[in-house]
């Protein structure tokens, strides 16, 4: 009795999880997929279309657009957030006091609420009046003297023409600016990433440093041949999980730039987004979000294919 | 373990061979530098919080908020700087017509006297305000010489917060004096101001005559808590439930509910987000709290994970000697489980809090109406509102908007730091 007991208590307790599944992931996920067959605005009924949306966003100029941006952010904001969270966290560790301090601090940012976070960032980032442009305003007067020192010819012209005269990028207000604007603004919230990396890396056997030492190596060396294949699967982790959260980036490109300039910021969840609740769209939006899944899980997947051999599983 | 290391390594990888020694200076000196360029965004924000309007906007950027303070009436009083008086100039007062009451600046060369005498009345031709803009009024009235302002004094006018009362009432017509560059101080001074003006912004989208915690801001403030309770209830709960079932009881199918509950973090919610609004406008619950919370009592894959890690780390002997006394699961899992989970349900708890407090995307969704708002749409309507916030005060809106998280954060620090620490497990 106790047995078959302890089965229905597992399946009782697990039972909300199992609605909850059902209802808030597994339906809407299976349903995306037949409404993305469908004609479907909200008020009527979905009406069966076949591929025609799969077909239409082949022809949608827009979509060809957005769909490249979110590549593009995505080929910006990963490895740049690597590189600097574990970079930052292997720095970190090198030290021996302060670190619970130096977490705190880049971890502090990751706080801030995104709707905070994109009117601060508006103001940072501001052409004319930020607080970049500010810093950066001297540093181009400084090298457009430089320019003008090396060049008289060049300097004569300058007089006359000033947009000869370099200056700091525009950001939000341009379209080749916009983006790598946003991916800045992201790298300010990679506290989180960089304190897992501490974590793990502070589980890294004492004795393998211990054993590298025997042999001699350099502080470069155990970095390169004994931490960084020790964490490689938290790294794999921290890819993957990047790669879920950098595709569905909305609350910055919606309140900073409503997806413009020239709609050099507009991403599929903001393309989704517009389709669904802007246009009425529901089907074209719902084959939009397939595709949105499909690129997560084919990234993820080039990941594996990537990482296979360079991950180190210890006990496997 | 920690300790252990700290005592017997020079750094955190092993021995530094020698000549490396400087390399934890090195390290500091990096970690300085890229801890200064984290905290500058935020000590911005602090900073433009605390800035009147005009300093908002200053080449090079000023990073302590002044007070420009000059003699108004013979009182010390915050003023702004208008501009500079070029010529020669008398400061009257008018004694009659529409301005009435009022002071004006007339230049000393329209007088026909070459000296003018305090308390003097002459009839003069005045500016007067006439929809919207100054023009010379062509029938002289009747004004009386308060003194003389030569050149070079500063015209200041009497600082008021931005969306006060103060402001509004004075429609326009605000105290001003000429004093002496000499006679102007600038001092160092906090504007908490803004934080008022800030509230008193978003307080403007509400009924006018309801009760204080009827407007905007504290109905902002109380929607969010709202939620943000409803739904760290309901998904500690939930999840303590859920995760004590895959970590301690067997039951039929439980490893491939686990593999689809890991498998449905990989969706995103863009993927998910159109069905998902059609349930909830099916059940009837768009332009309710209800979908913001409702779904956290059915349990979140990322928090049963981590639950169901923390307590396969407890000792399962304690909990078969609880099932040999006759204790039920749920016993078992009141009264040894959970008070031995403690931090890792508080670390559910405030990772839900924040989230929901954060979150935007799914208030923008489902909720329609402003008396619903929760802050993150309330700061949102704010920087959107027509005719435009100015910075300072938006600044100060954020601050009250991340504020709360950042104390959370600071008084739950080993919590926290523990739960990210824990997120990383699943590698």
């Amino acid at each position: 009795m106790n047995e078959r007991g302890l089965r229905w208590r597992g399946i009782v307790f697990s039972l909300p999880w199992i609605v909850g599944l059902a209802v808030f992931s597994l339906y809407p996920f299976c349903a995306s997929l037949y409404y993305s067959f469908t004609d479907f605005s909200v008020l009527e009924k979905p009406v069966w279309v076949g591929l025609d949306n799969y077909a239409e966003m082949a022809q949608d100029p827009v979509f060809w657009q957005v769909f490249w941006n979110t590549i593009y952010y995505v080929a910006l904001a990963i490895p740049s957030g690597i590189v600097c969270a574990l970079g930052l966290a292997l720095v970190v560790n090198m030290t021996r006091r302060g670190q619970w301090l130096y977490s705190v601090i880049f971890y502090l940012p990751h706080l801030v609420p995104a709707v905070a976070s994109a009117i601060l960032w508006m103001w940072i980032l501001n052409a004319e009046i930020g607080l970049l442009n500010s810093a950066l305003r001297p540093l181009y007067d400084a090298l457009n003297g430089l320019r003008a020192w090396w060049d008289p010819a060049l300097a004569a012209q300058m007089q006359t023409a000033p947009s000869l005269l370099w200056g700091p990028p525009p950001w939000l207000g341009s379209p080749q600016w916009a983006l790598p604007a946003l991916v800045v603004m992201g790298l300010w919230g990679l506290g989180q990433m960089c304190f897992i990396y501490l974590a793990k890396l502070q589980d890294v056997p004492i004795e393998l440093y211990e054993a590298a030492d025997i042999d001699g190596a350099s502080v470069w060396q155990k970095i390169r041949h004994v931490t960084i294949p020790q964490i490689s699967p938290i790294i794999f982790f921290n890819l993957v999980m990047g790669i879920i959260g950098a595709c569905q980036i909305f609350t910055e490109p919606f309140l900073m730039t409503q997806g413009g300039p020239d709609r050099a910021t507009t991403f599929l969840p903001m393309y989704i987004w517009d389709n669904a609740f802007v246009y009425m769209r529901m089907g074209y939006a719902c084959a939009l979000s397939w595709v949105l899944f499909v690129m997560i899980l084919v990234l993820t997947i080039v990941a594996f294919r990537l990482s296979r051999d360079r991950v180190y599983y210890a006990g496997k | 373990m920690a300790a252990d290391r700290e005592d017997h390594l020079p750094s955190g990888y092993g021995r530094m061979e020698r000549g490396w020694r400087g390399w934890a200076m090195l390290a500091h000196a990096i970690l300085m530098v890229a801890g200064l360029l984290f905290l500058l965004p935020l000590l911005w924000m602090a900073s433009t919080s605390l800035k009147p309007n005009d300093q908002t906007m200053t080449f090079p950027p000023t990073w302590i908020p002044k007070a420009t303070l000059a003699p108004l009436d013979g009182k010390e009083t915050i003023v702004t700087k208008d501009r500079q008086v070029r010529e020669a100039s008398v400061l009257v007062l008018v004694l009659e017509g529409p301005a009435q009451g009022q002071r004006r600046l007339l230049l000393r060369s329209e007088f026909p006297d070459a000296r003018v005498e305090p308390g003097a009345e002459y009839r003069m031709q005045i500016k007067v305000a006439q929809a919207g803009r100054e023009v010379l009024d062509p029938t002289p009235v009747r004004v009386r010489i308060l003194r003389d302002v030569p050149e070079g004094y500063w015209k200041v006018t009497e600082w008021t917060p931005e969306f006060s009362r103060e402001r509004e009432q004075s429609k326009g017509v605000v105290r001003w004096d000429c004093v002496p560059e000499t006679a102007i101080s600038v001092k160092p001074h906090a504007f908490v101001s803004n934080y008022s003006a800030a509230i008193t912004r978003m307080d403007a989208k509400g009924e006018p005559d309801a009760a204080w915690y009827d407007r905007g801001f504290a109905r902002y403030v109380r929607n969010t808590l709202w939620v943000c309770f409803m739904s760290v209830f309901g998904v500690v709960l939930s999840c303590t439930l859920v995760a004590y079932a895959f970590a301690f009881l067997e039951f039929p199918g439980r490893n491939v509910l686990f593999a689809i509950s890991l498998a449905v973090m990989m969706i995103p919610f863009p993927a998910t987000m159109v069905p998902l609004f059609d349930v909830f406008r099916w059940m009837g619950w768009v332009g309710t709290f209800k979908p913001l919370w409702a779904p956290a009592w059915f349990g979140g894959a990322f928090y049963i994970f981590l639950l169901r890690q923390f307590f396969l780390g407890l000792p399962k002997d304690l909990l078969d000697a609880a099932r040999i006394d006759g204790c039920s699961e749920l016993e078992i899992l009141w009264h040894i489980v959970v008070p031995l989970a403690r931090p890792a349900l508080a670390m559910v708890a405030l990772f839900q809090f924040i989230g929901a407090w954060k979150d935007f995307m799914g208030p923008m969704l489902y909720l329609t109406d402003p008396s619903q708002f929760t802050l993150s749409l309330g700061l949102q309507d704010l920087q959107s509102q027509h005719g435009g916030t100015p910075w300072n005060v938006l600044m100060a809106a954020n601050m009250m908007f991340s504020l709360p998280l950042i104390v959370l954060f600071l008084l739950a620090r080993k919590t926290f730091m523990r739960g990210i620490a824990m997120t990383g497990m699943k590698g």
